[in-house]
């Protein structure tokens, strides 16, 4: 019973964030001067819908008409995926928010409220980009090979398998450096890891404009961008190799990415919840000092969150640009993943669950505001909503303090005084 | 190391001081004219905006939405001018008004509903960002910019006595009047923090909370005015932005300033004075990466130009480190030396002297 009353809670307080985050932004819509539940069911229906979405029921029935009969035919709209579903793509754009997402959270685990997953990511996506299409360059050169066609059988697949493995490895450990350097200052010098990581956002982001601007830049294309990766280097997507029948996944670039994604979610429970290490984290994040008097190296437990964190966002880079844009162009270095994972982290509560869940809903939003764009709405919408779904879900307290309430008045018991939120 | 600066404290500060001075003056011959006035000129926006971090920051609150602030402030100047062909400093007035009554929501969010504060101010800095610019699109139509040649941007004003001192004159007058209100507002600032009861309320706050309630002090209003006053600040900087230099609004136009104000404040070690002479730094560092993209002669690209103040800041912000390291260990050092002293002389007063023989 308690343990229900506890499931209810948990879930209660962010669907009441998200219906008043929600209820508040239809009041900027109404300001914009149109109608709050058609802009919202359409902005679901363009982040979350099939084929043929209009309304808020459409997401889970939809009718369409078949083509050759002529007759309404009713489908259970998550599964028919004709002509692609909006989810896919949703699940392509959330798989670097969650790994971002998941890198923020192990550090906010130590207590590190760190938010350079942008700087990392930036910096993990160059190095995997240039790792991508000049070290099988090179091994094409070596081997004296002209066409890169020619390579088939054995060669190909230790090169499909060795070159991303690489790439990857390169992002992680990049990512880790960069954000190692955020954690050493802390320790160190007890520098604000909130102001030394968008600092080193900004110097990020810069100087990969930078490179991408200059040595990196292919050809003489308007926006600066850099060679695109080999093929070998391809995490390809699940709608050109392996599923390439299932309708469901067409028009996405949602591949291999999404199963590493999962793979790193679970890797980060066992390693918070499971281990020794994830267990010291914790307690450092809980009270520092007590952890040190309980003999918990919290200084290395540090370090050690922050590496993870870095590698993690340096690998969300890694994947989204040997999986879905295959070249580094210019403006992906601003395009702000890192920060959407910090918001995933802080909606989702640092649950790994959550933030599977939150990435999903996050990214199918910021795809529904893209697309609202093409009507009278801008799509800064989405970013409003988020915003506000975030001050909603930080009222935690005074919600609880607010339900606590309610319950008392209709419970037999009058003399039990409200639980006192704890103070901030 | 630590040991060195101990020991060597008052002629390691005479030569930062001196070498400060130096480079100051170097500044002074080696750049020419326009730059050294465009770099007081872009150091204005971290000059208020440190003031709004530091006064929060002396009531014990980070006030990291100060980036948020400033957007809306320098949003809100150019919206109310619109086409309406006012006084620009109604455009100042309504900016400074948004901003404290952005502040006063911000501490009651934080105070009274008791939202994590560094998540509240990231909400707020990203509603900010995303609402001027849904605003923008809704009301104005425009996209990427806000102008309209109704706008008027501030006048420039030429002081009255110094424009006539040779050399200073003309570097310290020319300015409009925003710039002269930072300076201004350092001395307000430092005199309320110094010289009044709320800034002494404010500072107790800021040391030791429970202190100050035990006192008698009422803690959650004095928080909630220095954030609104906080904002105030912050939103006169926004105004500079976007009526100061160009007169019209763009898509995230504060880019970074507001948390480049917080890390001045940090390195003035939350002082008014210093915060002026930090901010003058840094905005040295934004004319001179300005000024060398402009020189054909010099083909950096411009990029690693604006990578200048971001690795200024860095640099800054270790060196704060460094120094408030320093200033913990001195203070201990002082601590246990006078501790020890007492500890002494009680020790003389309790234990009597062992008996003479005689």
């Amino acid at each position: 019973m308690k343990r229900l009353r506890q499931i209810i809670e948990d879930f209660s307080i962010p669907t009441i964030a998200v219906i008043l985050g929600l209820v508040a932004s239809s009041f900027f819509v109404v300001l914009a001067g149109v109608s709050p539940t058609e802009t919202f069911a359409r902005l679901f229906c363009e982040g979350f819908g099939s084929r043929g979405c209009e309304t808020f029921g459409d997401l889970l029935f939809v009718e369409i008409e078949d083509e050759d009969t002529g007759l309404f035919v009713t489908h259970f709209a998550p599964t028919y995926g004709d002509r692609g579903h909006a989810l896919a793509l949703a699940l392509e754009q959330a798989t670097p928010l969650i790994l971002t997402a998941l890198s923020a959270t192990v550090a906010f685990k130590v207590g590190m409220f760190s938010i350079g997953m942008d700087g990392q990511l930036v910096l993990g996506a160059v190095v995997a980009t240039v790792i991508g299409y000049a070290l099988p360059n090179q091994i094409y050169l070596w081997a004296g090979v002209e066409d890169p066609e020619m390579v088939v059988g054995l060669p190909l697949i230790m090169m499909q398998i060795f070159i991303p493995t690489l790439a990857i490895s390169g992002a992680m450990i990049t990512g880790a450096f960069y954000s190692w350097i955020a954690g050493f200052l802390k320790i160190k010098l007890n520098v604000n890891e909130l102001i030394s990581t968008i600092v080193l956002n900004a110097i990020a982001v810069q100087f990969v404009g930078y490179l991408i601007n200059f040595p990196l830049r292919a050809d003489l294309n308007n926006v600066g961008r850099s060679e695109r990766i080999d093929d070998t280097a391809w995490l390809i997507p699940f709608s050109r190799a392996i599923f390439e029948d299932i309708d469901w996944f067409s028009g996405s670039r949602l591949g291999i990415g999404i199963v590493i994604a999962v793979i790193m979610g679970i890797i980060i429970w066992v390693f918070l919840w499971r281990t020794k290490a994830g267990y010291e984290q914790r307690m450092t994040q809980g009270a520092r000092k007590f952890a040190v008097f309980g003999g918990i190296p919290a200084e290395r437990a540090i370090i050690r969150a922050m590496l993870i964190s870095g590698a993690l966002s340096g690998l969300a880079g890694a994947v989204q640009i040997l999986g879905v844009e295959r070249r580094i162009v210019d403006g992906f270095a601003s395009s702000g993943i890192g920060f959407d994972g910090v918001l995933i982290a802080i909606l989702a509560k640092e649950s790994i669950l959550g933030i599977f869940i939150v990435g999903t809903l996050f990214a199918g939003l910021k795809i529904g505001s893209i697309n609202l764009q093409f009507g009278d709405i801008p799509r800064q919408l989405g970013s409003m909503i988020i915003a506000l779904i975030i001050l909603f879900t930080s009222m935690e307290d005074f919600f609880r303090d607010w339900i606590t309430r309610i319950r008392l008045r209709f419970s037999p018991i009058r003399d039990v005084t409200p639980e006192k939120s704890k103070d901030v | 190391m630590l040991e060195f600066i101990s020991t060597h404290q008052k002629t390691l500060q005479r030569l930062l001081i001196i070498g400060g001075g130096i480079l100051a003056l170097l500044f002074l011959f080696a750049l020419p004219q326009n730059v050294i006035k465009s770099s007081i000129r872009l150091s204005t926006p971290f000059l208020l905006g440190s003031l709004a971090a530091l006064i929060a920051s002396r009531a014990g609150v980070l006030n990291l939405a100060i980036e948020g602030k400033m957007l809306l402030g320098a949003f809100i100047a150019v919206a109310v001018l619109y086409k309406t062909n006012l006084d620009p400093w109604v455009g100042v007035l309504a900016a400074t008004i948004s901003g404290g009554l952005l502040g006063t929501i911000f501490a009651v969010l934080y105070l009274r509903i008791r939202i994590n504060l560094v998540i509240l101010a990231l909400a707020l800095n990203l509603f900010v960002a995303n609402a001027t610019v849904f605003f923008m699109r809704v009301w104005y139509d425009s996209y990427g910019t806000l102008a309209d040649p109704s706008i008027q941007g501030l006048p420039t004003i030429d002081l009255p006595i110094i424009q006539d001192i040779p050399v200073a004159g003309t570097i310290l007058s020319g300015y409009n009047a925003i710039v002269y209100i930072g300076w201004l507002m350092v001395i307000v600032i430092w005199l309320i923090l110094e010289r009044t009861k709320f800034g002494r309320h404010i500072r107790a706050v800021g040391e030791n909370k429970e202190a100050a309630e035990t006192v008698g002090i009422n803690v959650t209003r004095v928080q909630i005015f220095a954030l609104t006053l906080s904002g105030m600040l912050a939103g006169i900087a926004g105004a500079f932005l976007s009526l100061g230099v160009l007169s019209q609004f763009l898509e995230n136009m504060s880019a970074g300033r507001g948390w480049i104000a917080l890390t001045v404040a940090i390195f003035a070690l939350n002082r008014p004075l210093p915060a002026f002479f930090t901010s003058l730094f840094f905005g040295a560092a934004e004319a001179i990466s300005l000024y060398i993209a402009r020189q054909p002669e010099i083909t950096i690209p411009p990029d690693l130009i604006s990578l200048l103040p971001q690795v200024a800041t860095l640099l800054a912000l270790i060196a704060v480190a460094l120094r408030i390291r320093g200033s913990e260990v001195m203070k201990r050092r002082a601590f246990v030396q006078q501790f020890s002293q007492e500890f002494d002389d009680l020790k003389r007063k309790i234990i009597p002297p062992p008996p003479q023989e005689t």
